[in-house]
């Protein structure tokens, strides 16, 4: 199976990599390419770095889970949770981070230049005192000047690399995911992709399809003065047209999608150690470029792709945002379903499948089950930010469980109710033999059928 | 005929209805005729029972299972079984009636073999049931499915 390393630079990269993440387990596609996600980032004390390790890990075992057939592997299960997402070999897929907890003038050993040498001169000129007294673990905080030499320390010297090149076949892809109004994904994106092109000693890395998306300034941060912070959002538009400008004759990625808005809708605290940034719909676009790129054949020149949205609505909906975003909505809308499922069904007495199929009391208190439960939980947290944000990504009536045909805004579907959801569970089970004894299989597949035979109505 | 002596318990035998007649010949003679005519109709009765009881296990575990609605639920079965013992009651006692007796007495009968009738509905409606939990496929929940030994 052909693989697509994902890298995931920056604060922006780890949060488009949830969006990915998220979408996959609603049941997008990767044209059966196994994810292998590569994070980039120095900024280990960032909690949501954490958590996607975690996000990711879930994945993965519920995937074995639905996978796992009484002798050998089962085939990929099409529906929840059916493209793999794998390891770069050697490690868990995050790079290790290069100067974590050193300060970036003693990074560049800054002390070893004596006061008058032009080379300390050199550094002042190009690093303000701020930028020599930050500390690398928070991130380079919006400074690509620090980011570039500190990245380009990461991807130099690091043993990850060699595995990269190592594990790259022919036919695998590469997928850059960075912001450009920042300092991590900003200088590391270029860095990256030089480096990857220069990979003399790997051919199948060096000559592989490339895709990059670029996330353009999509929020604004609260005034930095009463917290201190070295990040003032104003000066967002500048660096990214900086970048940009520098970006238009080095970088020579296949495919490079430029993903933003028009007008920064949501403005979020300035806190730098924390950027507990809630998941925003241009996350969720920038996602789906990964998805777009994996369809596309090698471009005879390098393209340059954008989305747009229908309307200009700050609510958006399957109306509001068009055609092109149908495979999103679905796969939210299936997955927002599965949780109405999973809360329901244990309560369900009488449920027919839990004699046939043995969905029982001990079947959901299975680690598997809870497994599910947990990841779903992390999933609608995820919608609910989506929802809550500026401008909202809001297709689905979460609320409307009594009602369920209004489920997917501006479509009617012909389940009325979650009886018709149970009913069409019975009836997949039913057309199914005994193929295996994995039941977390079984209640996955009949889950995603019964869902997907409603909601395939939005494809129609 | 074995296998049918519900109905003798709660309707009666035959010369326990007609000794209500003694000493009144022609009564006597029309409560015979009667029963004899009753005694005609056996095999639409009998036919009556038989086929509502596979009817209505048909249609609950068939087209009314094939609706939403979590019509598996086992009040729905206990709804159909219901629904079978009222339906068999009324199509009996048409029947019954249709022997036109004008005796006094011959109602009561009439209702009391139709009740009869219905309950053996409902047993035909469980044994029906029994099999298709068993042996074909079915969207209700397998209330008298046999569990299979490890």
């Amino acid at each position: 199976m052909s693989k697509v390393f994902v890298f995931c630079i920056g604060g922006t990269g780890l949060r488009v990599m949830k969006s990915i993440t998220m979408l996959m387990a609603g049941g997008m596609d990767t044209n059966g390419y196994t994810v292998i996600p590569i994070i980039l980032d120095p900024h280990l004390d960032l909690e949501e770095r954490g958590n996607l390790g975690l996000l990711i890990e879930n994945y993965k075992d519920i995937r074995n889970r639905i996978n796992n057939g009484p002798n050998a592997r089962l085939d990929p299960l099409p529906g929840f949770f059916y493209s793999e997402i794998g390891n770069l070999s050697g490690d868990t897929g995050v790079a290790p981070a290069v100067g974590a907890g050193e300060r970036f003038g003693t990074y560049i050993s800054r002390a070893n230049l004596q006061a008058d040498d032009l080379n300390n001169r050199l550094v002042e000129t190009m690093f303000s005192t701020k930028n020599l007294n930050s500390p690398l673990s928070v991130g380079f905080k919006g400074n690509p000047n620090v980011g570039t030499v500190v990245l380009g320390n990461i991807i130099e010297s690091a043993n990850w690399f060699q595995n990269l090149g190592a594990q790259c076949e022919q036919d695998d892809r590469i997928f850059i995911i960075s912001s450009i109004f920042g300092g991590t994904g900003a200088s590391g994106y270029p860095l990256l992709e030089k480096k990857i092109r220069l990979a003399e000693n790997h051919p199948a890395l060096r000559n592989a399809i490339m895709g990059a998306v670029t996330v353009l300034p999509y929020y604004a941060l609260t005034d930095p003065s009463p917290t201190g912070s070295d990040i003032d959002s104003a000066s967002f538009y500048t660096k990214a047209k900086a970048a940009l400008t520098y970006y238009a004759g080095t970088v020579e990625s296949d495919y490079l999608y430029y993903v933003g808005d028009q007008r920064l809708h949501q403005t979020y605290d300035n806190d730098e150690t924390r950027q507990d940034d809630k998941a925003h719909f241009i996350e969720l676009v920038a996602a789906s470029a990964l998805f777009d790129f994996l369809k596309r054949e090698r471009p005879d020149t390098q393209q340059f792709l954008r989305r747009a949205i229908e309307d200009d609505t700050d609510t958006l909906d399957l109306t509001s945002l068009g055609s092109g975003y149908k495979d999103i909505v679905k796969s939210t809308a299936d997955y927002l379903l599965l949780r109405h499922l999973l809360g329901l069904l244990p309560k369900e007495k009488h449920f027919p499948l839990s004699a046939t199929r043995g969905f029982n009391e001990s079947f959901y208190e299975d680690n598997a089950f809870n497994q599910l439960r947990q990841f779903t939980e992390l999933y609608y947290q995820w919608y609910t930010e989506l929802a809550q944000n500026r401008r909202a990504f809001t297709p689905i009536n979460t609320e409307a469980t009594k009602h369920m045909s209004s489920w997917i805004k501006g479509l009617t579907l012909e389940a009325k109710d979650d009886s018709y959801y149970l009913l069409s569970m019975i009836k997949a089970s039913n057309k199914e033999g005994n193929m295996h004894d994995n039941k977390f299989r079984y209640f996955l597949k009949f889950a995603f059928d019964a869902i997907n035979n409603y909601t395939n109505k939005i494809n129609q | 005929m074995r296998g049918l002596e519900l109905y003798e318990w709660i309707a009666g035998s035959k010369h326990d209805f007609i000794k209500n007649f003694e000493g009144n010949d022609p009564l006597y003679k029309r409560a015979g005729v009667f029963w004899e005519l009753l005694e005609s109709y056996a095999l639409f009765i009998i036919c009556t029972f038989v086929i509502l009881g596979i009817l209505f296990a048909f249609l609950y575990y068939g087209p009314f299972n094939n609706k939403p609605g979590r019509h598996y639920r086992p009040r729905w079965w206990a709804g159909f079984l219901g629904i079978t013992f009222a339906a068999t009651l009324i199509v009996t006692l048409i029947i019954g009636l249709l022997a036109n007796p004008e005796l006094s007495g011959s109602g009561v009968l009439i209702f009391k073999i139709a009740l009869g009738n219905a309950l053996y509905a409902m047993f035909v409606y469980f044994l029906t049931s029994v099999v298709w939990c068993n042996l074909i496929p079915t969207n209700a929940y397998p209330i008298f499915k046999f569990k299979k030994k490890k």
